[in-house]
């Protein structure tokens, strides 16, 4: 059976957009609409209506429905990494961290001590000693001796031999003093003359300032002294 | 195994909750879209679907199997989103729902797409809620049943209770509505429709 479209039949139009027309109604819509331009810009604007409908996405939130058959909240499939694994293996895992621990410590702490040295090493340390070596230390040892017995003037007694053993201190110490007495006098020349630099650095510092703050002044003044030319000018 | 609707539901006549239970799992989401869609709120929507269920369950021993689950269990959320909506005494609210943002809706969406495609489709999704909510009720429903449950007109008319042509005249209309609305959105939709 043929069917006819009449123009302006909105809802043949609506159902020729959703596709459940008839065959032969499909077919009287689709040559309507070829002559027809209003008719072909309603369904294109119904089209284009239907597709922004598309972006309308409702919350991606897990709409929580409690079992109606026990009131509690129904376990959801979740995948198998997501899961509670089995006692086993859970036990097993345990072990096998428990025992990679273990192990990481006893190489940890072998890596903190400090290396032994070799066997091989530690015999090979021990310098032996001949006794040509201990007599020829014994006969370098006796020469020292003899050179500083040498400094002192012969037939000195004890009492001599204190008092330039004093004498020598005394050398010392006043050596001593003289080099503090050295360190601290360029100590505080130093400091005098960064205190000098200072000085000098702030007092050319305040004279900018003091020459522009009066320049500024100056140039103030004369703007002034124009306005006042310039207002006196006036009818 | 996966069993169909029908096996669940004569599962779940006979004594078996977790068949029910998984009735839930299958369909808790459109029918939660569904009330979101025509109420415009979560928490309300979350409340009928929750409630859907439960009503459901309790008339299960009366379900002949005359209609497909899935249309029953709509016109049971149906009828609850209609009489919270009469209880109301308002429109559905156009509010743009907490923790809604681009990149949540970048997540049902291809990876790739561009952000200015994020941007506009974000727009667009506001834009269509607000106009949605200006319909009336069954106006609105129908155009939910057909463009996003896609449900046909016949379902649809057996689910609101109306005569076919009905159907289509709340379609028509309420996309004419929906056009007027949504047509100063044209540059950035048609930003989105041309990723399409």
């Amino acid at each position: 059976m043929s069917r006819t479209f009449e123009c302006g039949d909105t809802a043949a139009l609506v159902t020729y957009q959703y596709g459940e027309c008839e065959r032969d109604e499909q077919a009287a819509v689709a040559a309507h609409l070829v002559e027809c331009v209003a008719c072909a810009t309603e369904v294109e604007a119904l089209d284009t209506t239907r597709r922004q409908l598309a972006a309308w996405v409702p919350p991606s939130t897990e709409p929580g429905i409690r079992s109606p058959t026990d009131g509690a909240v129904i376990l959801r499939p979740v995948p198998w990494w997501r899961g509670s694994l089995p006692t086993w293996v859970q036990a097993t895992g345990a072990v096998a961290l428990f025992a990679g621990g273990l192990a990481l410590g006893g190489a940890a702490s072998t890596w903190m001590q400090p290396a032994a040295p070799p066997a091989e090493a530690a015999r090979s340390a021990v310098v032996p000693v001949s006794a040509a070596d201990l007599a020829d230390l014994e006969r370098r040892l006796q020469a020292e001796i003899a050179a500083v017995r040498g400094a002192i003037p012969a037939g000195t007694d004890e009492s001599a031999m204190l008092a330039a053993v004093q004498n020598l201190i005394r050398a010392s110490e006043g050596r001593q003093r003289r080099e503090l007495a050295l360190v601290t006098a360029e100590m505080l020349r130093d400091f005098d003359a960064q205190r000098r630099v200072d000085r000098a650095q702030m007092e050319r510092a305040v004279g900018q300032l003091e020459g522009v703050t009066g320049a500024e002044v100056a140039e103030q003044r004369r703007l002034i002294d124009y306005l006042i030319r310039v207002a006196q000018q006036q009818p | 195994m996966s069993w169909t609707d029908e096996e669940l539901v004569a599962r779940a006549q006979g004594g078996d909750a977790d068949s029910f239970n998984e009735l839930v799992l299958r369909w808790e989401r459109p029918v939660y879209a569904l009330a979101y869609r025509v109420l415009g709120q979560q928490e309300d929507a979350r409340d009928v679907c929750q409630e859907a269920f439960l009503r459901a369950y309790r008339a299960l021993p009366r379900f002949k199997g005359q209609a497909k689950f899935s249309s029953w269990l709509y016109r049971i959320a149906l009828n609850l989103c209609h009489d919270l909506i009469r209880r109301y005494r308002r429109t559905p609210e156009a509010a743009i729902p907490d923790g809604r943002d681009p990149a949540e809706l970048a997540a049902d969406r291809e990876p790739r797409e561009s952000i200015e495609a994020l941007v506009a489709r974000r727009e667009l999704s506001t834009a269509v809620e607000k106009a949605m909510a200006l319909l009336p009720e069954e106006q609105r429903t129908a155009i939910i049943l057909k463009e996003y449950h896609g449900m046909t007109f016949r379902e649809i008319a057996d689910l609101q209770g109306c005569p076919l042509s009905t159907v289509k005249t709340r379609l028509y209309q309420g996309l004419s509505v929906l056009r007027r609305h949504l047509a100063p959105l044209g540059s950035g939709a048609s930003l989105l429709m041309n990723k399409r």
